[in-house]
């Protein structure tokens, strides 16, 4: 496209025009360039806002969460404000989690925590427990997990500690892994693939049973 | 000019992934029901409202579910006529609910109903009471009649749906009818586009900055 200046250092009306629209393309590619990094810039500091809002949640919460296992031994758990206490703290170690469980499964849960499906008792009592979390946070190395991998769930001064038993990939549609158990078992489930940017189209669903309760040493 | 269009068609390629991400659910419709019929004529006669729906469905095999309770998910027509029996549903996905249908459909409850059931059950069989049990093995969670007079409020969290302590204990023998908990059609998604978002982001500020350095320099992206 561009044309090289005569010697002669003589421009006719083409080259001044072309020189013209040389200069218009440049300064429209400028402004292309600029939107392009201010749209880049703006998505990443979305992300990174979303990210910092789910960080500062559960430091939050585990503040919380802490202050709720010092509470003197002597106050029973029925005492204590239901809607702001009874926080459970998950803990695998095998994939370094250490997260407070939020309550519900809804989008706006779930991007402060884990969450404890409503519907499915607490972790610890007798059913089927069931946790949900993204795969891009929290659940990020819950496909690492194998038999026998030990998960632990406190709450209010109780260790409940839960061993692995299965993993499997499922349907969305299949229902199976929230069914109720007569003992108490422990289901977590995220999107699968884990690992993929792009479209989840099964779910990871991995089940534990609970091995042994015991009371924290003080936290 | 040709690289000024890639770097427009990228991020649209790119976003069009995202959006993929999250699975399109605004025309899907739930019903459960009991469904009856043969040899691909099928209906749900839907739990509670008693409304039949034609369902049809060339990814699901519904032949196995005939006489169950089950909730269909799909996309859902209603013909102008409004008769009840016009309202059609082709299925993509299928979950039992039950394996026999309840005789009066009328007075059985949805699959909504269906799931305090659930939770009330689980805290009858086997409500732990923490602070008691609390270095009870678990194979000691299951004595259900010390422990079924444990009031909910044990539990502390607003997830404790054991709101019925009076219910009686042989609720758990209908565990197969309240297997489902409400709500419930699919496992929650959990994907998030953030990591798309991000990388998008990424991808659009380097290229923006190459751009700049680019034209800066007088080279010009082309």
């Amino acid at each position: 496209m561009e044309r090289a200046v005569p010697e002669t250092g003589e421009l006719n009306d083409s080259d001044v025009v072309l020189a013209t629209l040389l200069k218009r393309r440049g300064r429209v590619q400028q402004r292309l360039a600029l939107f392009l990094a201010g749209v880049g810039l703006l998505l990443l500091l979305y992300v990174s806002f979303q990210y910092w809002q789910m960080y500062a949640a559960q430091r939050k919460l585990a503040l919380e969460w802490q202050q709720q296992s010092a509470l003197p031994a002597n106050i029973s758990s029925n005492e204590i404000d239901p809607s702001s206490n009874g926080l459970t703290r998950l803990t695998i170690d095998k994939i370094r989690l250490d997260a407070v469980i939020v309550e519900g499964s809804s989008r706006k849960s779930l991007k402060l925590g884990p969450g404890h499906m409503e519907d499915s008792p607490l972790p610890g009592n007798s059913g089927n427990s069931v946790i949900v979390a993204h795969r891009d946070t929290f659940f990020r190395h819950l496909d690492e997990l194998q038999d026998g991998d030990e998960i632990d769930l406190r709450r209010q001064g109780e260790v409940y500690r839960f061993v692995v038993t299965g993993r499997r990939i499922a349907e969305p549609t299949d229902l199976s892994a929230l069914r109720q158990s007569s003992s108490a078992q422990l289901t977590l489930i995220t999107c699968y693939p884990t690992h993929y940017v792009g479209p989840a189209p099964k779910r990871l669903v991995v089940v534990a049973r609970l091995i042994a309760t015991s009371k924290t040493a003080g936290e | 000019m040709k690289n000024v269009f890639l770097l427009i068609v990228a991020p649209v390629l790119l976003l069009t992934l995202g959006f993929g991400q999250t699975p399109a659910t605004t025309d899907q419709a739930s019903i459960s029901g009991c469904l009856s019929g043969s040899d691909g004529n099928y209906t749900v006669t839907e739990d509670g409202t008693s409304q039949t729906y034609k369902v049809t469905s060339s990814a699901v095999d519904l032949s196995p579910h005939v006489g169950h309770d089950i909730a269909v998910t799909g996309q859902k027509t209603t013909a102008t006529s409004s008769g009840a029996s016009n309202s059609s549903v082709v299925v993509s996905g299928v979950s039992m609910i039950s394996e026999h249908c309840a005789t009066a459909t009328a007075s059985v409850p949805a699959v909504v109903d269906t799931i305090p059931a659930v939770s009330t059950n689980t805290s009858i069989e086997a409500d732990p009471t923490p602070v008691a049990t609390a270095s009870t093995p678990p194979a000691s969670d299951t004595t259900p009649a010390a422990t079924a007079s444990t009031p909910a409020a044990a539990d502390p969290m607003p997830a404790a749906t054991a709101s019925d302590p009076a219910q009686p204990a042989s609720a758990s023998a209908t565990e197969t009818a309240t297997n489902a908990p409400e709500n419930t059609e699919q496992l929650p998604n959990t994907a998030t586009s953030l990591p798309l978002l991000g990388l998008l982001g990424l991808g659009l500020l380097g290229l923006g900055l190459l751009m700049s350095k680019k034209l800066t320099r007088g080279t010009g992206i082309n």
